[in-house]
Parts: structure tokens; C-alpha cells; sequence
């Protein structure tokens, strides 16, 4: 089983339609906090199983399922008309065709395509119109969408209902999350149910059962329970005996837990409860190709080395497997390939590296994926084309800001090589993302510079000063500040401009600090001043 | 592989559902699609597979004609014709008016579909068909790549647009294995007026020009397990333009057997002392208190002795022995012959009807109180 494509609809951070194409192998999903990567996994797995929280949705049906802004919308509609339709949750699962999966094919879907998949509606049901005709009676006091008469229905795109759909084939490793019932880890019983055979499981439910069965015979217990009969008559005229619950409803996967080392797994380390539970899922099934593993934030609670180990069984084992992760680390994404990067924006656009001309996705593959995360996660990146100019655009920031650092104000300062702005506008121009780059003029006039980004600017911009005599920050940096100045932070006697640019650019990184560590004020150019705006 | 399908016609009794049971059990490894008109034989089909089995393997489907119609016809790419909401269920009974059938079926939503969206029985296979030839065959396409090998038991209730479906199936790709018997053509899936030359008997026709055409072999089978000679003899002489007797099978003997007239005064003595299976044409036939079948929903069942209550044209039958009538110079059936076969081959060893007059047809004797017949 691969998924090719996804589409969610009002569901959490999700306003409207949101789609998501899938590679067949493996994806990582990069963005922002808070921007809905972990959702797309949820909603993966919520639109093949029906199940949230591992219960049916129904049981799970709440009004934070539903976009805000899309609640927000209906109770304002509502007030000025009783008829503004109801919103609608949907999620719709688009997997490869396969005959296997024959069953599950139609067009039944919003793209009507067609091919197997699956189709989740959180919809009104339209039995309770009356008593909806009386809840919105009252529409002043109405806060947000009667889930009450809403129900949750999954569909294959055949236009049948299933239960479960394929949820089975899903593994869903969430490891930021503790979840503990009755002492036993739900994901370990439910990966290493999935790792037995039929056989195996049967074996050990019919031996859990006899154990319990067991139980009554003991001496001890017998004991008990002729001490008990005794008493008949006076609680209940039937015979009173205790034994264990041999119902299917205290199975083994609720009572039986994993032990590693002696020890019982929720009491290891939650690093280790993490690789271990990457590592079963990994094993889940050897020989059953079609399955789906979602991997959140795998570099939680993992110290590097654990990762790295962690990250090549992913790499080694999971080739025949279709694998969606969510991560922060530029480490787990240059790890699993840049090219399977999806790039994720808080205003739900998507990215691929793939969808950048040739010459730039190449340059990115090369390249490590940290600045390629940062430029996406920044808030407000600024480019400068060294660390001389880093240095000095901190001091800049700091002099006008109390002494505070820019990523305080959300600014993220980041040295990429001359040439490579423009890379990366094209970036921030596929993310409709503004960045600021801040360069020198080289000597070269504002037209020509500015033909040179034209294609690739976007909302983005570009600082340099118009001063062609100044080629370079060194001498842009005397002309605004000062000879005389300058001459007396670096103790020199320097006669002209030029005697001075000469020596700093030498040394053009330790005197950027030295003018960051004075605890003087400057007049530094505008077009630096330019770049908090 | 168009000759890869096979129907037969076999007669009541012939072990037909047994061999059907028998043949998809053994289907091992492919997908088995089996599929009957009345919920009676489905349910029937079921049990016999987990008589045999204990369970229903998991490359068998058994599904009723209807509920096969909706979910893997109508359903799957119901967004090419109609772009309500999902086809939740269809409607029994269309309405009788006027109105309904001058509904151009460019009206999707009118000519199809109840104000509430359901899908009328009748329409269902012309919407696959028209579904189907929009989608360049997406509905068939699908329906193999589930299945290898489609069971079709009680074929010759399919009439109508049913047929036409049946036409796509037989041209595509998947293995059609049909059995039916036209004599026993009682019900019949739609009240359409298409191929009205196929209806009933006139199924057989249908199959004829499939087989000349390369597309089918069509075979027949006249053993009947089951019945008696003396009862296979009375039921084939209902469809003597088959030209198909019948030959029993049934070796055992019991100390009443044959055909019998039975007058309404001695039928508590005939209850009490044969202690046969009733059946009644109709719900509302008087049948003097006694537990009884209707004909139709004793389809598929064996009784080794039966009490028929028959109505005014089945009591003619048995006064003239005339099976047709002239009615405005057009030559029609003088009863439902169909209805009176099937009660007739319930019984394995005895028929009796309840009749107080006098019988042309041969065979047939006035039973006589306290006399054993064997």
C-alpha cells in the first residue's frame, strides 16, 4: 500500500482544502512549529482507520476536530442567518493502485480519480434537522459547531462504508507522546502484536487464558472459595467463588508488558523506549511489503549517536516501505535525503526541492540541510554574504534594540556565499516567503543589481548602497562612521580612507568584532539600518 | 475468454446449488464472486459452504443481485452520471403513474432517483450500463480486478436491463459460471419492459445467441435427485416445448408416493396422516388453519411430501389440461405455469392438491382415506 496523495479539509490547523503529494518512498515533512506538520500524520492515519486516540471518531467527536477559523465563520454566519451551512471535516487517503486494493477503488473522492483510497466525513446528520432547527433558535448563544449532531463515516472510494479500513498497515510512532494505559505501552503491544504470526498470537491469548483459568485451582484460592460458600445464603443464594476475569475483555495485550533487560519498557528511558519502538516497527512484518510507517519527530529524547544509528536502520530497512516522518532536525532530514523534503508554511503552502530549477535544486541537494531548514523556519531571515557582515548587522540590531540579539525580534542572520542569494530568493519565492539580503554593491550600479534578481525577488528584497565607490561593507563602514573614529577603536594612524579599507578588509572579521564588542554607538550606513524594517 | 462461461439449465431437484457449493469451495486461490436473485438462496448458498467447510473462506463473496447491483455497480463511479451525494440504498417499487414513465432519462435525478435520493430497483442496472459506457468502462474493469470468477445461481430470474449488465460482464474478463432452471423463472428482477422476448422461458433464447456467437457454452442438465418419476413426469409435462424429460434419481422409497387429488373434506385426515408441507399460492389463499408456505419462498427447498393449495387457473389446469389461451388472437399462458412447477418439484416422494372435481391429466389419482398407495 502507498500513499500518493492526501487531502484534508477544516480539519485542526487545516482552513479549507489542503493537498499533499506524496513520494512513493520517503518523505520529510519541515516546518514550522505549530504550522500542522504533526496533523498531516494524525489525519493519515484518521482517514485510513477511522480512529483517533484508538477509538472510533465518533467516540472522539469534539469542536477542537474543527479549524478554528472555519468555526469562527459559521457562528458569525448563523447570527445573521439560521440556514449558514454547517461546516464539514473531510479527509480523503489517495493510494496507488493495486489489485489488491480493487476493492477500495471508485471515483468516489473530490478529485475523482480513479483509485483505491479512502474518504473520512465529519458531517451533519440530517435526522436531527429538527432539533438543530431548535438549537439555532437561540443563535445569540451559539459558540461554535454542535458536534452533537454531527457523525463521523469512513468510505473506501467505492462508495462503501468500512469500520476499519486499512489502519492495520499503518504504524504510527509517535514518540513525543507517553502513552501509558494499565502499565503496558499501547504502540509496544500493538507493534509486537503486529510482529507475531496469527499462529503465535492465538497461542499466547489461549495460554493467557488458561493461566487465568488456573487461578481457581490453586489450593490457596480453593480455599478461598469454599470459605466463601460458606457464606451462601447470606450475601446471595447462589454460589459465590472469585477467580479471574477469563471475558475477552482483559486480554493479554492489556495485561502482558514488554520488559527489556528485566525491565518493564514504560520504566526505561524515554530515549530508549523511542529507538526501541522505531526498531519493531521497522521489523513489523518483514515480508509484507505494502505498509505505511509515520514517524514523528524522531529526534526526540535520542542523542545524536542513538539517531544516527537509528536513522540508517530507517535508511537500510525501510526501502520496500512508504515512510512519512515530521521532524525539526536538519540532521533526520540530510539523513533521509533533502530531496524527499516537503517543505510546510504556516499559510499551508508545500514545497518540494523538486518543483526549483535544475541548477538550484542541485546546489541545495549539495548543500547541508541546516540552512536550508533555517531559511524555512526563520521568521525573518536576513542573507548576508559573511561573517563580517553578521557581526556587524548584530551590533546594529543591538544598538537599537537595548543590546538585545535579533532572534529576539524574530530575526534569523545567515552567512550563505556571494552568489548563492539568489538560490535561495528562489526559495523563499516557492514558500511566498520575504527574506532580506543584505550585500555589498561591488561597485556596480542599482540597475544592474537589480535586473540580476528580478526573476527570483518575490516579496523578498534586496539592500546594498548606491554608492559605487564604496564597493564593500569596509568602505561603507568608513564613509558613514568616520576615519577618525575607527583609526582610535583599532589604536591606528591611518592618513586616508583607503589606507584604512585596505587594512580591514586583511582582518575583516576581527574588526567587525571588535565594533560589536565596543560599547560605543556608531553611525552605521542605512541600508544596514534597512534591514530590521 | 469468452467461452470460459458456462450456464446449464438443470431441472428441480438436479443438485444444481449442490454442485454450484461444491465447485467455488474448490475454486481455491482465485477471487469467487457468488451471486443469487432471493435472499432465500443466499442465505441457502451460505450455509450450505459452511456446512461444508465450517466457515466462508475469504476468496468468496456471496451477495444478493441487488446488494452486488448497489455496492460494486451504481456506487463505485456514481459521480460520472450524478453529482448528488452518496446512493445510501434504493427503492423497491417505483411509482405507477404516468408521470414516472415520461421522465426523459436526461432528467439524471428524476428518472433514477426518489425525491430522498434513492435509486429506484428498476433503474439500478441502466445507470450501471450508462455509468459504465460514460467512465470508458471503469464499472467492469473494476468488478475484475476484484474477481476471477463470477457465480451467477438463479439466472433465469435476471430480465430487463439485468440483462444488459449481464452482457458486460459476459464480454469482459472474468470467468462467468451460471446455473438456473427457466422453469422455475417465478420472480423476476425488474418490472422493466426491455427484452420482454427473454422473459420467463425466453431466457433460454438469450443464452442461445450468446452461445452461437461464441460467448457462452450452454448446457442442460435433466436428472432430478429429488423427485419421484411420477412427480419429475407431472412437472415435465408443464414445459412440453422443452422436450426435456426428466429422469429421478431418487432411489428411496417411502409408503406414499405420486400425485394425488385431495378433496377440501379430507384434507385434517390427509395433515394428520401424511403430514405434509403446505403450500399456497398466495397469502391470502384460505388453506383451513393450517401452517403454510408461500410457493415463492419455498423456492430452493425439499419436502418429501406437499399439499398444494392452488387457485381458479391452476384448478382449470387440472380440469382441462390446457396450458395456454387465446386472448384477442394472441396465444398467452392460461396460468403461472412457473409458480406451479416450482411447488410441484419440492416434494421428493408426493403432491397432492387440494381439488374436488374432475382431473384430465394422467397420473394423477384421487387419494382414499386409510389407503397406503405404494
Amino acid at each position: 500500500m502507498i500513499i500518493s496523495k492526501l487531502l484534508i479539509r477544516n480539519y485542526k490547523s487545516f482552513e479549507g482544502d489542503f493537498a499533499l503529494e506524496l513520494n512513493p518512498t520517503f518523505n520529510v515533512i519541515v516546518g514550522d512549529n505549530e504550522c500542522g506538520k504533526s496533523t498531516i500524520l494524525e489525519a493519515i492515519h484518521l482517514g485510513l482507520s477511522g480512529q483517533l486516540n484508538g477509538r472510533n471518531l465518533n467516540y472522539e467527536l469534539t469542536p477542537h476536530l474543527f479549524n478554528k477559523a472555519v468555526i469562527d465563520r459559521y457562528v458569525q454566519e448563523v447570527k445573521a442567518n439560521k440556514a449558514a451551512v454547517l461546516p464539514e471535516i473531510l479527509i480523503e487517503v489517495y493510494l496507488t493502485p493495486d489489485d489488491d486494493l480493487a476493492d477500495y477503488r471508485g471515483s468516489v473522492n473530490t478529485a475523482k480519480d480513479d483509485v483505491p483510497g479512502f474518504r473520512l466525513e465529519v458531517r451533519f446528520r440530517s435526522e436531527f434537522a429538527e432539533e438543530y432547527g431548535h438549537y439555532v433558535e437561540k443563535a445569540k448563544e451559539i459558540r461554535t459547531v454542535p458536534v452533537e449532531y454531527y457523525e463521523a463515516r469512513l468510505f473506501s472510494f467505492s462508495g462503501q462504508q468500512v469500520m476499519r479500513g486499512l489502519g492495520g498497515e499503518v504504524t504510527f510512532i509517535d514518540t513525543t507522546a507517553a502513552r501509558a494505559q494499565n502499565g503496558t505501552d499501547l504502540y509496544i503491544s500493538r507493534i509486537v502484536k503486529d510482529l507475531l504470526t496469527n499462529k503465535q498470537r492465538a497461542e499466547l491469548a489461549v495460554n493467557h487464558r488458561k493461566l487465568k483459568e488456573q487461578f481457581s485451582d490453586e489450593p490457596s484460592v480453593k480455599a478461598i472459595n469454599e470459605e466463601l460458600q460458606r457464606h451462601q445464603g447470606k450475601i446471595t443464594d447462589k454460589v459465590l467463588a472469585l477467580s479471574l476475569d477469563v471475558s475477552s475483555r482483559t486480554n493479554w495485550e492489556t495485561v502482558l508488558a514488554a520488559y527489556l533487560n528485566d525491565i518493564p519498557f514504560h520504566q526505561i528511558g524515554k530515549g530508549e523506549q523511542s529507538s526501541v519502538k522505531i526498531k519493531l516497527a521497522l521489523e513489523k512484518k518483514a515480508a509484507q511489503t505494502a505498509s505505511i510507517i509515520l514517524l514523528e519527530e524522531p529526534e526526540n529524547h535520542l542523542s545524536y549517536a542513538r539517531m544516527n544509528v537509528l536513522l540508517e536502520q530507517v535508511n537500510t530497512r525501510c526501502l520496500d516501505k512508504q515512510l512519512i516522518a515530521v521532524t525539526h532536525s536538519s540532521f533526520v532530514l540530510n539523513k533521509l535525503g533533502l530531496d524527499k523534503l516537503i517543505l510546510l508554511t504556516e499559510r499551508k503552502t508545500t514545497m518540494s526541492l523538486k518543483s526549483l530549477s535544475e541548477g538550484t535544486y542541485s546546489y541545495f541537494k549539495k548543500l547541508s540541510g541546516y540552512d536550508t531548514l533555517r531559511i524555512v523556519l526563520a521568521e525573518k531571515p536576513i542573507l548576508v554574504e559573511g561573517p563580517s557582515d553578521e557581526l556587524i548587522l548584530l551590533k546594529v540590531f543591538a544598538q537599537q534594540n537595548g543590546g538585545r540579539h535579533p532572534s529576539s525580534a524574530g530575526f534569523d542572520i545567515i552567512s550563505v556565499a556571494g552568489l548563492a542569494a539568489a538560490r535561495y530568493l528562489e526559495v523563499a519565492k516557492l514558500l511566498g516567503k520575504s527574506i532580506t539580503v543584505v550585500r555589498d554593491n561591488d561597485g556596480k550600479d542599482r540597475a544592474s543589481l537589480e535586473s540580476r534578481y528580478s526573476k527570483v525577488l518575490g516579496m523578498s528584497r534586496v539592500l546594498f548602497d548606491d554608492d559605487t565607490s564604496c564597493r564593500t561593507l569596509e568602505p561603507q563602514l568608513i564613509k558613514s562612521i568616520g576615519l577618525d573614529k575607527l583609526n582610535t577603536l583599532y589604536k591606528l594612524e591611518c592618513t586616508t580612507d583607503e589606507e584604512l579599507a585596505e587594512w580591514m578588509s586583511d582582518r575583516k572579521t576581527s574588526c567587525a568584532l571588535r565594533l560589536l564588542e565596543s560599547s560605543e554607538t556608531w553611525s552605521f550606513p542605512q541600508y544596514l539600518l534597512d534591514a530590521f524594517k | 475468454m469468452p467461452s470460459s462461461n458456462q450456464v446449464v439449465f438443470a431441472a428441480a431437484g438436479s443438485g444444481k446449488t449442490a454442485s454450484l457449493v461444491s465447485s467455488l469451495v474448490a475454486d481455491q486461490g482465485r477471487r469467487v464472486l457468488v451471486l443469487s436473485y432471493t435472499q432465500e438462496n443466499v442465505s441457502e448458498i451460505r450455509s450450505r459452504v459452511v456446512r461444508q467447510l465450517g466457515f466462508v473462506p475469504a476468496h468468496v463473496t456471496i451477495q444478493g443481485w441487488f446488494t452486488f447491483l448497489l455496492k460494486d455497480g451504481v456506487r463505485p463511479y456514481q459521480n460520472y452520471l450524478y453529482n448528488g451525494p452518496r446512493i445510501e440504498s434504493m427503492q423497491f417499487d417505483a411509482p405507477k403513474e404516468n408521470w414516472f414513465k415520461t421522465i426523459p432519462k436526461s432528467n439524471t435525478s428524476r428518472y433514477y432517483f426518489t425525491s430522498t435520493g434513492k435509486i429506484y430497483r428498476d433503474r439500478m442496472s441502466d445507470f450501471i450500463v450508462e455509468v459504465n459506457r460514460i467512465s470508458g468502462g471503469r464499472v467492469i474493469n473494476r468488478i475484475c480486478q476484484i474477481y476471477d470468477a463470477i457465480y451467477i445461481d438463479e439466472i433465469q430470474d435476471l430480465t430487463g436491463w439485468d440483462l444488459d449488465v449481464l452482457d458486460l460482464l459476459i464480454d469482459a474478463d472474468v470467468d462467468l459460471v451460471m446455473t438456473g432452471d427457466v422453469r422455475q423463472a417465478i420472480l423476476s428482477t425488474t418490472n422493466s419492459t426491455k427484452h420482454p422476448k427473454y422473459r420467463g422461458a425466453g431466457i433460454v433464447k438469450y443464452f442461445v445467441e450468446r452461445e452461437r456467437k461464441g460467448r457462452c457454452t450452454l448446457g442442460t442438465r435433466s436428472e432430478s435427485y429429488r423427485c419421484k418419476q411420477s412427480i419429475c413426469d407431472f412437472a415435465d409435462a408443464l414445459f412440453p416445448e422443452l422436450r426435456q424429460p426428466t429422469t429421478s434419481l431418487n432411489k428411496e422409497s417411502a409408503d406414499h408416493e405420486g400425485v394425488f387429488l385431495v378433496k377440501p373434506e379430507q384434507v385434517p385426515e390427509y395433515v394428520a396422516s401424511v403430514r405434509p408441507q403446505v403450500l399456497r399460492y398466495s397469502k391470502d389463499a384460505d388453506v383451513f388453519g393450517n401452517h403454510a408456505l408461500n410457493i415463492g419462498v419455498a423456492k430452493g427447498q425439499t419436502f418429501d411430501h406437499v399439499l398444494i393449495f392452488l387457485q381458479g387457473t391452476g384448478q382449470a389446469y387440472l380440469a382441462t389440461g390446457r396450458l395456454t389461451k387465446t386472448v384477442k388472437g394472441v396465444v398467452k399462458p392460461a396460468f403461472h405455469i412457473p409458480k406451479l412447477y416450482v411447488a410441484v418439484t419440492r416434494a421428493r416422494f408426493s403432491v397432492a392438491f387440494v381439488y374436488d372435481g374432475v382431473c384430465v391429466l394422467p397420473g394423477v389419482r384421487e387419494y382414499v382415506v386409510g389407503r397406503r398407495t405404494t
